[in-house]
């Protein structure tokens, strides 16, 4: 590339689409079951504020954190493992969904151009304390090396990138409850920068001991949950190459240190060149998921704009410091 | 060497500088300790004396020594994780170094961060396991473990308000970190941006390292022939970058220009490089393309040089594989015998080793080197260092899970 061309390096201008999603919550798994959730209660989680809470929570305790228990890992992998993290069950499962969602035939070869970007707040925690607690409680000699390894924060995203042959860019946002919008605030620049056709990006987390004991629950604005979303972004061309249909766009995103001057809302309505979007989020059923939050309220934005909302739609985190604003895909 | 002409000159293209550095290590608290031990071909690596070492591979670290943290000066009420300390040091040092305003209560809506750190306020997390285990966990330590609570204490003592990420992709975390605050500046999503790498030595990630056998049982010699794994360190490194005409009009000093960079996974493996070192030598080539810089024109590499077997072959092939004859023509050096292998801080500390050795003239050694070894046959710069014209460098970095990143420097 010559230096005016770097020089003249910016955005392309092609749009950024949404292929596919894979799921994994409270309710279930899919978006199908976040937005009957949604309309089924009036307007719990959906479009507007949430309020009550949905029907499929009639029967679970209000105080208990949510787990994914319609999902068996086993059944949602690639390949076999010997030992994995709860965090990188889920997020190979909710990736499993997201490639079979999106039709992409991922077994022929390589990939040096399709990436990963997922966000987790905490990562792998359980493994964490299961490394700590044989070092605490026996001595430096007795951690297990297995488990070491898959305690790293990046070690989801890192075995998403094996199983699939994912050899493009591949990065882990930890910023708290803003990292599933980091994740796809990064993937966007990522493809509008041509620097990938492809990536898998979306939050994922795990309901673990430490991080049970260890949150404040006053102010989360929820139950503590596990889930996982991923999205499969593709640049628009790449997915007309292969024939993918796009459920939506992603058309602007803002992850802020700060939430003053109308916050991130108003930074990636400007992203997208929007003057205005509603806000849509998951259900108040699927609890507080933490780095997982906004990517399942970015795949609600998505599944109402499949279903005809004429948007835009947008993901916004309770403290506005991250948005991320969705447009209805029309055949151009 | 075949120059390029400066894409400032260009079009109104917007061109990530430094203007300011902070680094906290085991060779000092600021730069100037940092830079001066580096050249002076000194080691911090020495003994850990903050906690028990019984059943490790080895006592030694890259520890901060002498450390003092003063909460007052940071508008706290105690002292945060030591991680976290770290990092608002460094941070002072790169915000003061700039010139920049920023204090809090005013938020500066252009000025952001980019972070990194493999393991977060880890000193507070072996506390906060303690009480667990006893059952009594403490909510507080918790928070102050979090990934990002070291980042949060950056962003409300300097009035942060611009864009905020923070990576955890192991040890290229910190050099993805400087890549990605050099896109915000250029992309026009911020005047500024701070990237800064953080991490404390612990009990639990060195007892991983050590029975993954990453820790070598005697001392770290990268690209020597009788290497046996790395020793790991602690510290932050902070860079500030702004707009090249931004910081012209202000007067600031600019120590080099952030040209490109790229990152990667390996997919391939959690813990052995892929063969023949593909990851790594796609990602160089990635970051050169990036930054439109023929390969001729490197003048120097800094290393990620781990000293581990696997890894500093892989490395040197896939620096011989992009660089071709050119890597044959220059140094490449690892300063990882000099402060440690500081985790989510080396790929920071290394852009700052690498910016001080285009503005200085002068190749940081890698220290410990003894034997040659047919398989890494380049010029490591050898335990003194030396001077040399260096106009453009790569600096690149690898970790656990496959991810790789580099990035290319050049002269102001």
């Amino acid at each position: 590339m010559t230096s005016s061309a770097r020089a003249g390096r910016a955005s392309s201008p092609d749009s950024i689409v949404i292929t596919g999603l894979g799921l994994i919550h409270g309710l279930g798994l899919g978006v199908s079951a976040l937005l009957e959730a949604v309309s089924g209660a009036g307007g719990a989680g959906g479009v507007g504020a949430g309020a009550a809470f949905a029907k499929a929570t009639a029967d679970k305790p209000a105080a208990e954190p949510v787990e994914c228990s319609d999902f068996e890992p086993e059944d949602y992998r690639e390949s076999s493992k010997t030992y994995l993290d709860r965090c990188s069950d889920l997020t190979l499962g909710a990736c499993y969904l997201a490639v079979r969602d999106a039709e992409l035939s991922w077994q022929d070869g390589e990939h040096p151009r399709w990436g990963v970007s997922l966000g987790t707040a905490y990562g792998c925690l359980e493994s964490m304390l299961n490394m700590s607690g044989r070092v605490q409680q026996k001595g430096m000699r007795f951690g297990s090396p297995v488990i070491f390894t898959h305690s790293f924060a990046n070690s989801p995203g890192a075995l998403a990138a094996i199983e699939y042959d994912l050899q493009g860019p591949c990065m882990t946002h930890c910023v708290g409850d803003l990292s599933g919008a980091a994740a796809l605030e990064y993937a966007l620049a990522v493809l509008r920068l041509g620097r990938a056709d492809l990536l898998l990006a979306g939050g994922v987390e795990a309901i673990s001991r430490p991080l049970l004991a260890g949150v404040e629950r006053d102010g989360l604005g929820g139950i503590p949950a596990e889930g996982a979303a991923i999205l499969v972004l593709e640049t628009a061309a790449h997915a007309a190459a292969r024939g993918a249909t796009p459920l939506a766009e992603l058309a602007g995103a803002a992850v802020l240190a700060g939430s003053g001057d109308g916050g991130a809302l108003a930074r990636a309505l400007g992203d997208a060149r929007a003057e205005s979007a509603e806000v849509a989020e998951a259900p108040v059923a699927c609890g507080h998921t933490f780095g997982a939050e906004l990517a399942l309220d970015a795949a609600v934005c998505v599944g109402l704009l499949t279903q005809g909302h004429q948007g835009p739609l947008a993901a916004v985190s309770r403290d506005g410091r991250a948005a991320l604003v969705f447009k209805r895909w029309d055949e151009r | 060497m075949s120059e390029v002409p400066s894409p400032k000159s260009e079009g109104g293209a917007r061109c990530p500088v430094i203007t300011g550095m902070g680094v906290v290590s085991a060779l000092g608290d600021d730069v100037p300790a940092f830079w001066q031990g580096l050249v002076g071909n000194r080691s911090g690596i020495a003994p850990i004396d903050r906690f028990e070492t019984e059943g490790l591979r080895n006592d030694l670290a890259g520890q901060v020594r002498d450390w003092a943290f003063d909460p007052d000066e940071f508008g706290l009420d105690e002292a945060p994780d030591l991680a976290a300390q770290f990092l608002l040091t460094a941070a002072a040092e790169a915000v003061g170094d700039a010139g920049l305003a920023l204090e809090p209560g005013c938020v500066a809506e252009r000025v952001g961060v980019v972070g990194a750190t493999n393991f977060g306020g880890a000193p507070s997390w072996e506390e906060y396991v303690a009480g667990l285990l006893e059952g009594q966990a403490a909510p507080e330590l918790f928070e102050e473990f979090g990934f990002h609570s070291g980042l949060e204490h950056l962003i409300s003592h300097f009035g942060l308000g611009g864009p905020v990420e923070l990576f955890s992709v192991a040890c290229a975390s910190g050099t993805a970190a400087v890549g990605a605050a050099a896109d915000a500046i250029r992309l026009g999503r911020a005047d500024a941006m701070l990237a800064a790498g953080f991490d404390a030595l612990a009990p639990t990630p060195l007892a991983g390292l050590s029975v993954l056998h990453t820790i070598t049982a005697e001392h770290i010699r990268p690209f020597s022939a009788d290497r046996s794994g790395t020793i790991f360190g602690e510290g932050s490194a902070v860079l500030v970058l702004e707009d090249y005409e931004a910081a012209t009009r202000r007067g600031a000093t600019i120590y080099g220009e952030v040209l490109g960079w790229a990152e990667n996974s390996n997919a391939y493996h959690l813990t052995a490089p892929d063969h023949e070192g593909a990851g790594m030598t796609r990602v160089v080539r990635s970051a050169l393309e990036d930054a439109a810089v023929a390969p001729e024109s490197i003048d120097y590499v800094n290393a990620h040089g781990t000293g581990t077997q696997p890894h500093d072959p892989a490395e040197t092939v896939a620096v011989k594989a992009v660089l071709g004859d050119r890597a044959y023509e220059i140094a490449m050096s690892s300063i990882k015998a000099a402060v440690g292998h500081m985790m989510g801080a080396a790929g920071a500390a290394e852009a700052i080793a690498t910016a001080k050795t285009i503005t200085e003239g002068v190749l940081p050694p890698t220290l410990n080197y003894r034997e040659p070894d047919p398989e890494c046959d380049l010029d490591y710069v050898p335990n003194e260092s030396r001077p040399a014209q260096v106009r453009r460098a790569l600096s690149i970095s690898a970790g656990i899970g496959g991810n790789n990143a580099c990035v290319v420097l050049g002269a102001p």
